[in-house]
């Protein structure tokens, strides 16, 4: 069987980022800062930084997932918290505890990140996608940079994306 | 066509923006901001991170105004070689420039008809499956083929891009398609370099 691996055709930027783009580099290309100010703005931020900044802002950033019994994969870095979302939850599923009983025992997902990595690496994810898609075992496939992030009701969301993507989201990033 | 306007080189504009000319950098953001953004998610299998890379290609443009190098007057090899960097070291790349891309329409806001989101969503997958072959080659070799055969930069070109001699480049170009053929029992690879080849990579992997 032959196969192609054809690069898409390319795509124009869409105009309203385009123009946006435009106008940022225009205006920091027509900015002129005497060095003075900018070793002067550079002195204020570090003292402010350092009298206590960093930690209200490493607190606002970051959060623990408090809703454990359950992750989600997500398969574009788009904010959906309802049900409906691109991509599938996972939840970890112990072996019984002992032999009287009958339900397997949920687990916790302490690391969404490498649960959700997995199933892209198995290919039961790929970008876009809104459902598991079954796959023979195989060659790994390609797992997109993940960033993990924790939603309104304290479950972590793994999104594609840069360690900016939760902040993009208007999301904590969670605390690993 | 009569009316036409003479086009200014991109070393002329350059040169103004290097005296902060703000009309000659949205010029060249204008002509090479497409080329850009195409390499950028061919690296990435992502559009969103494209447009986010794009901005910091240029930005880095300015950052590093001194060091920029033109081949036969165009910038746009020196551009694409910082979009492989900048591709490469997404995090580090887009952290640096943080704050100035909070100010940017970021990708979820921009509406897009459902066709057009559609068949991003295609591209991205097709791209993803791509890379995963790609992710065996060496840096080097990835390089030189995102530059020549995706790009369709001459070796002159990704020679000036790479900052390496253009034998070099012809080398690599022949390693990495040694390496793709090793990858891809039987196959054969088009990997010509041709300002006329159509940017695909073919991977037969059977033939009589």
């Amino acid at each position: 069987m032959s196969y192609l691996l054809e690069v898409p055709p390319p795509r124009p930027l869409p105009p309203a980022v385009r123009e946006a783009q435009c106008r940022l580099l225009e205006d920091i290309v027509a900015r002129r800062r005497p060095a003075w100010r900018s070793r002067f703005a550079v002195l204020s931020a570090a003292l402010l930084l350092t009298g206590g900044g960093v930690a209200t802002a490493v607190g606002l950033r970051y959060r623990d997932a408090t809703d454990k019994s359950i992750a989600r994969c997500y398969t574009s870095a788009v904010r959906a918290d309802g049900r409906m979302f691109p991509g599938t939850s996972v939840k970890i599923a112990n072996r019984r505890s002992s032999a009287d009983q009958a339900e397997p025992v949920a687990g916790l997902v302490t690391d969404a990140v490498a649960q959700c990595s997995q199933l892209w690496r198995d290919g039961q994810l790929s970008s876009g996608q809104s459902a598991v898609q079954d796959q023979a075992p195989g060659e790994p496939h390609f797992v997109p940079p993940l960033v993990g992030c924790v939603l309104a009701d304290g479950t972590a969301a793994v999104f594609p994306g840069d360690s900016d993507t939760c902040e993009r989201l208007g999301l904590p990033e969670v605390r690993s | 066509m009569s009316g036409e306007t003479e086009r200014s080189s991109d070393a002329d504009l350059w040169m103004r923006v290097s005296k902060h000319d703000p009309a000659a950098f949205r010029e060249l953001f204008e002509r090479h901001s497409s080329a850009v953004y195409n390499h950028c998610f061919r690296r990435t299998a992502s559009w969103s991170s494209a447009q986010d890379l794009t901005s910091v290609v240029f930005l880095e443009a300015w950052r590093r105004r001194r060091d920029v190098r033109l081949s036969e007057d165009s910038i746009l090899p020196w551009l694409l070689a910082v979009a492989n960097n900048a591709s490469r070291n997404r995090d580090r790349s887009l952290r640096r420039h943080r704050r100035l891309l909070a100010k940017l329409p970021s990708a979820m806001l921009v509406p897009d008809p459902a066709d057009e989101v559609a068949g991003r969503i295609d591209d991205e997958r097709a791209m993803s499956r791509v890379l995963s072959v790609w992710s065996h080659l060496t840096q080097p070799e990835q390089d030189v083929l995102a530059l020549c055969v995706w790009a369709e930069l001459s070796y002159a070109d990704a020679a000036v891009a790479l900052g390496v001699p253009i034998g070099t480049v012809r080398s690599r170009l022949a390693r990495a398609r040694d390496h793709l053929r090793a990858l891809t029992t039987n196959s054969t690879i088009d990997l010509t370099n041709s300002k006329t080849t159509v940017p695909t990579l073919k991977l037969d992997g059977e033939h009589s």
